[in-house]
């Protein structure tokens, strides 16, 4: 394409975009809208994630060893826990961190285990964190397979649990974008064919003068980018607002730090919202105008 | 060149418009068509430009029978002939130079070649002072010079022009006349 008419047709398509005000206006605001709830799913998927992950990081198993067991057992045992499938993190525990664990707990009264400092009867242990906490069940078993185990031990009602609501959530969330998706394009198909509708005269003289489809297509195309682009940009900056405030809101925050979990950086969340800004922006903008117009071509 | 061998074109509602036209015009004619209103004058220039389909019969434009165009071949078929519609059929958002422009556009007409053809076509249809204007800020007559100046623009090897007097002065009209020559 010749410089000149590619210049031609993104004016063109700038010029639009300032010239038909109303229907600007319009598709900014439907657009915005839609970016923006799309913004604060995102949002709460993201972190729904991260306290998972959080929870998964803390919540570990309590694999405890024979007290028979020889030192190079042990330590054995904690290689082979090491290499089962679904074990993030394993920490030793020995009979006399485990002993002043206790110690620590009795406080005032730590004095009445002092008779076990001569025959400690507190096993040695291994906490192990897990991966994916879909995964407990099986790396149990395994655990329990291995030589030297006394017994396990893991808060399965809080696991369970857990894991019921993240899968709820997340089937929850995913339905929820579906239903978004299916609203944002009956929105956007609309009003675009209203954008169309109101110039399909102006699109069928253009034909009739010799324009082929692709000359009359592309400052739509262009006009859909930059409304599209604009959009984002407006949406992505009130999302990043929103999130801000809510980081900022001491109450909250106060609260998920009591139950130990905190809000994803907005930084790290940023780049995968501008990501699905642009595309649906860019992407609604182009295949919106491409679609509805092929019906005012036909002259 | 322009040649109709049997063409026939009915409507979807029935209405016969043309009846097993035939004819030729050679390059360097002028042909007039004469009719009553409802005679089927402006369709015989749909079927020209492929606005509308015939029914039967073959349409030969220039050597190429156009009776299966592809319709992306469409655009090029309209681009080689200059046409004054009826109704005009102007940009409402463009101003007269960029209604005159856009038909150079399309054809891919460098900017400098834009540049001076369309003020010179202007000036040939008497609206120089008007370039800036809208068209809805223009006369009837003044919008069909307009049209006039779309048609020429890109030199085309045949003018059509439907009803082109009509709502010219008579002044106008034999201007245009010798215009055309």
């Amino acid at each position: 394409m010749k410089y000149n008419v590619l210049t031609y047709l993104i004016g063109e398509g700038l010029a639009n975009v300032f010239k038909n005000k109303k229907q600007t206006i319009t598709s900014f605001g439907t657009m915005c809208l839609i970016m923006i709830f799309f913004g604060i799913c995102f949002m709460l998927i993201g972190n729904f994630n991260h306290f998972i992950s959080q929870v998964e990081s803390v919540q570990g198993i309590q694999v405890y060893i024979q007290n028979d067991a020889t030192d190079e057992e042990v330590k054995q045992v904690g290689e082979q826990i090491q290499a089962l499938n679904g074990v993030n993190t394993i920490e030793f525990v020995s009979k006399e961190a485990a002993l002043q664990h206790m110690k620590d707990k009795f406080g005032e009264k730590s004095y009445l285990l002092n008779v076990y400092d001569e025959s400690n009867i507190f096993p040695a242990s291994y906490v192990v964190t897990l991966t994916d906490l879909n995964l407990r069940q099986d790396v149990q078993n395994k655990i329990n397979e291995l030589n030297n185990i006394k017994n396990i031990t893991s808060s399965d009602e809080t696991i369970s649990a857990l894991i019921k609501i993240a899968r709820g959530i997340k089937i929850g969330s995913y339905i929820i974008i579906a239903a978004l998706i299916l609203v944002n394009v009956f929105i956007i198909s609309n009003t675009i064919k209203l954008t169309v509708y109101a110039r399909r005269k102006e699109i069928s003289i253009m034909k009739y003068v010799g324009a082929t489809n692709s000359f009359i297509r592309w400052p739509f195309i262009v006009e859909g980018i930059v409304i599209g682009l604009i959009s984002g940009a407006i949406s992505l900056a009130i999302v990043a607002g929103i999130y801000l405030l809510i980081g900022q809101n001491i109450t909250f925050v106060g609260f998920l730090s009591k139950l130990g979990l905190s809000l994803l950086n907005f930084g790290d969340m940023f780049n995968l919202i501008l990501i699905v800004f642009l595309v649906l922006g860019v992407g609604i903008g182009v295949v919106g105008s491409s679609l509805s117009m092929r019906k005012y071509l036909k002259v | 060149m322009i040649e109709f061998r049997n063409v026939s074109k009915v409507y979807d509602t029935g209405t016969k418009a043309v009846k097993n036209a035939s004819f030729l015009i050679e390059k360097g004619e002028f042909c007039f068509l004469v009719g009553t209103s409802g005679s089927g004058k402006s369709t015989l220039i749909k079927l020209i430009l492929k606005e509308e389909e015939a029914t039967s019969g073959n349409i030969i434009i220039n050597g190429k029978d156009t009776t299966f165009l592809k319709p992306s071949r469409v655009p090029y078929l309209r681009r080689s002939m200059g046409v004054v519609f009826q109704d005009f059929r102007l940009l409402p958002d463009k101003t007269v130079y960029d209604n005159v422009a856009y038909a150079m556009y399309i054809v891919r007409a460098t900017g400098r070649h834009i540049r001076r053809q369309v003020p010179m076509i202007l000036s040939l249809v008497g609206l120089s002072q008007k370039a800036k204007m809208y068209p809805n800020e223009l006369s009837g007559g003044e919008q069909q010079r307009v049209a006039l100046a779309r048609a020429l623009v890109n030199n085309p090897s045949m003018l059509i022009a439907d009803e082109p007097t009509r709502k010219s002065g008579s002044r106008y009209i034999l201007g245009y006349n010798e215009f055309t020559k």
